[in-house]
């Protein structure tokens, strides 16, 4: 990993078109702007490790017929 | 099984298998540029409908080596008042012009007992039908939860 220091006002830029900016410090907390093309997606780590995972805890589980059972309660409780 | 409207199918296409064993044509399948979280080399997928499984379809990989599948729901059918905010940006890839090309689905984690199982409301699945492009969108703030009971 590649680890710079900067100070507060100052920023690091990745290719061409992203620049990070530190924006203010708060004891614990860091203020960073992020300035990216649209079609970048950022998300905040912890959000992105509880979709990825849910996301595989989703593709390993279930066969057709527990899909069906699943089925059945859905239009019984519709009732 | 969807079928995009407006592509006249000309000859008959060659059917191909799964790797989780389902048979196949290319027009049935959507592309997830990015992949998903997770599942970051599986970019293609088809959708299957099965009568017995209403409201729930599958979705399943069709690329070599991710027997990978899905079982999802459009959100609306559980949560009528579903309504994630989206940046128009996130959704740019998709390219979509009219909004009724656009299918909205979440992901089911099947759970035992079954009565238990949940939806990512954090993560939908949008796709262009036209386009036939998909896209898991992650959803920042606390407004829907990561694991909805879609029985309550």
């Amino acid at each position: 990993m590649l680890i710079l220091t900067r100070k507060v006002g100052e920023s690091i830029r990745i290719n061409e078109n992203i620049c990070i900016t530190i924006m203010e410090m708060d004891g614990k907390h860091i203020r960073i702007g992020i300035d990216a093309p649209k079609e970048v997606s950022i998300h905040r780590e912890e959000v992105f490790r509880r979709i990825r995972e849910e996301n595989l805890k989703a593709a390993g589980g279930g066969s057709a017929q527990d899909l069906g059972a699943l089925s059945d309660l859905f239009k019984k409780q519709q009732d | 099984m969807i079928v995009a409207e407006g592509k006249p199918v000309g000859m008959k296409q060659a059917q191909q298998i799964t790797p989780g064993g389902v048979p196949w044509t290319e027009d049935q399948v959507i592309r997830f540029p990015a992949g998903l979280p997770g599942f970051e080399n599986a970019r293609r997928f088809i959708i299957m409908s099965i009568p017995e499984h209403q409201p729930f379809h599958w979705m399943e990989c069709v690329d070599e080596g991710n027997a990978i599948r899905f079982a999802i729901i459009n959100p609306l059918s559980f949560r009528p008042d579903y309504q994630p905010k989206i940046k128009k940006e996130e959704l740019a890839s998709l390219r979509i012009g009219d909004p009724k090309e656009l299918l909205l689905y979440v992901i089911v984690t099947l759970r035992a007992p079954l009565v238990e199982s949940t939806a990512n409301l954090m993560g939908p699945l949008f796709i262009n039908i036209r386009e036939k492009a998909g896209k898991q969108i992650i959803i920042e703030n606390d407004a829907y939860s990561l694991r909805e009971r879609i029985i309550p």
